[in-house]
């Protein structure tokens, strides 16, 4: 994949993240147990749990886009975050193009759209509409409306959970690719054990609902990732240690 | 085939009305042949073509102050829940009043004339604009949103630039009632308060004409159908990027 990657990947710089007993009930009942953990600038780190474990309300408090009951959340850099959702979410009535500025239009910062096109490969379809794109081109645009800003902390919620296995595989491949280049922090929300081997350093496992942190594990495969890794025997032992510990 | 299947029941229904009157079924002063109908629409074109314009120019004009008051009332009542609590029951409950009911009202209000004819077709027309534009303001994507949130947009720029182009879609649906019923709301006025098809209908049926009275009613299903597919286009044209009604319209 050739990326073009110039002055953007050396203008961003990682958040640090520390979360100390974050809870947080729906209704009366617990839906996160206090639960602590910490993000270092630059790390890629996967929220990996089965579905109802709390883990996109998680992201969603780094985020700011939703509130806690108790305990202490800080990020450094908070303004510069993005946030990737699991439908892409784009503005149908906005060309590519225009849906990538509009991070840069709404909170007035600095970017360049085009080059943020590029990274994910996409000029071509700068002027196309999104009726106009397959779904793993609609991600790719969202990916890069989350990177024209610029981000120093990129949010991802189950990106490419409703995309085919094959683009799915693709794009967690560009993904890290774009990750090594630009060295932001990344936080990644998936349900997926090998997605999680894959995409990031390390796994938080959380519990099923009261969601909690019940295994914080290391990645240790090799930094720059390709298919190849998928049937390398290191690949498939860490992705059942962790479907292991998955509730 | 498009064209021609619609005209197959007009050929059967003038047919039949003609054969109604021919083998004397129908009195005459029951029920006008489509000849009759077109030789008053010609030689009254002058007093119906002057009716025409004058209904038309009313439902307009009162079609763009439904358009524009629903659509900010719709906003209005969007911004604030309580506003919508207070406000909403009102609307649906004064959709229910019939408009004949109101009308001698409205003349008491506003005279005979056209601020009367305009009154009626406004009240009627302006529900289903409140509504739709309610609903497509309610339904925008929660993805976008929280999007806009993320990027701590201005009150503004939610209403601009996400929610009022993600509900065109239903305002433009509203507007397509709303343009029917204009028309509607427009001669029932007319009737009590003068002027254009509504006195022209009222006239013709005291002088026994009743060629004309069909004639009448044939204009103004005329003129609601052409504000329909005006509508239609709009709505087309500016949802062509990206909204599935607009290709199947």
């Amino acid at each position: 994949m050739g990326y073009a990657i110039g002055t953007m990947a050396q203008s961003t710089r990682g958040t640090q993240l520390t979360l100390t007993n974050i809870a947080r009930s729906f209704n009366g009942r617990a839906a996160l147990s206090p639960l602590s953990f910490s993000v270092q600038p630059g790390e890629f780190i996967s929220l990996l749990g089965p579905s109802g474990s709390g883990k996109s309300t998680l992201l969603r408090m780094i985020a700011g886009l939703e509130t806690f009951d108790q305990g202490h959340l800080v990020a450094d850099n908070a303004d510069s975050r993005s946030f990737v959702f699991q439908d892409a979410a784009l503005l149908p009535w906005r060309t590519v193009l225009q849906n990538v500025s509009l991070p840069l239009e709404l909170s007035g910062a600095n970017g360049d759209p085009e080059q943020a096109l590029s990274l994910v490969g996409l000029s071509e379809a700068r002027d196309l509409f999104p009726n106009q794109l397959s779904g793993g081109m609609k991600m790719r645009v969202s990916v890069a409306r989350a990177l024209v800003s610029q981000p120093s902390l990129l949010l991802l919620d189950e990106p490419f959970a409703a995309l085919d296995e094959r683009t799915r595989y693709r794009l967690q491949e560009e993904l890290r690719c774009l990750w090594t280049s630009m060295g932001m922090t990344v936080v990644f929300v998936t349900h997926s054990a090998s997605e999680a081997v894959f995409v990031s350093d390390r796994a938080l496992v959380l519990s099923n609902w009261p969601g909690r942190v019940i295994e914080d594990h290391a990645i240790t495969l090799p930094r720059d990732r390709t298919h190849k890794l998928r049937a390398d025997p290191a690949f498939i032992r860490e992705v059942s240690y962790l479907s292991g510990v998955m509730p | 085939m498009r064209f021609i299947l619609p005209l197959i029941p007009l050929v059967a229904i003038i047919v039949l009305l003609e054969a109604l009157r021919s083998f004397g079924i129908v009195p005459a002063y029951l029920l006008p042949t489509p000849g009759e109908v077109f030789l008053s629409l010609r030689d009254d074109r002058a007093e119906l073509l002057e009716g025409l314009f004058s209904t038309a120019t009313s439902s307009l004009i009162a079609l763009v102050l439904s358009g524009l008051v629903g659509v900010t009332v719709a906003v209005l009542l969007s911004l604030s829940a309580v506003l919508k609590k207070m406000i909403y029951p009102y609307a649906v409950f004064f959709q229910t009043v019939p408009i004949i009911a109101i009308a001698p009202l409205l003349v008491i209000w506003f005279g005979f004339g056209r601020p009367t004819v305009i009154a009626s077709a406004f009240i009627v027309s302006i529900f289903p604009v409140i509504a739709s534009t309610l609903l497509g303001l309610e339904s925008t994507d929660p993805s976008l949103v929280d999007l806009f949130r993320l990027y701590r947009a201005s009150a503004w720029a939610r209403l601009w630039k996400l929610r009022l182009p993600f509900a065109l879609p239903q305002i433009f649906s509203g507007l397509r009632i709303a343009g029917g019923l204009a028309v509607i709301g427009a001669i029932v006025g007319e009737f009590i308060a003068g002027g254009g098809l509504g006195s022209v209908v009222d006239a013709a049926r005291t002088q026994q004409r009743i060629d004309k009275v069909f004639g009448a009613v044939l204009l103004s299903a005329v003129l609601g159908l052409v504000i329909v597919m005006v509508l239609n286009a709009a709505s087309r044209w500016s949802l062509r990027h990206w909204h599935a009604s607009a290709r199947d319209l």
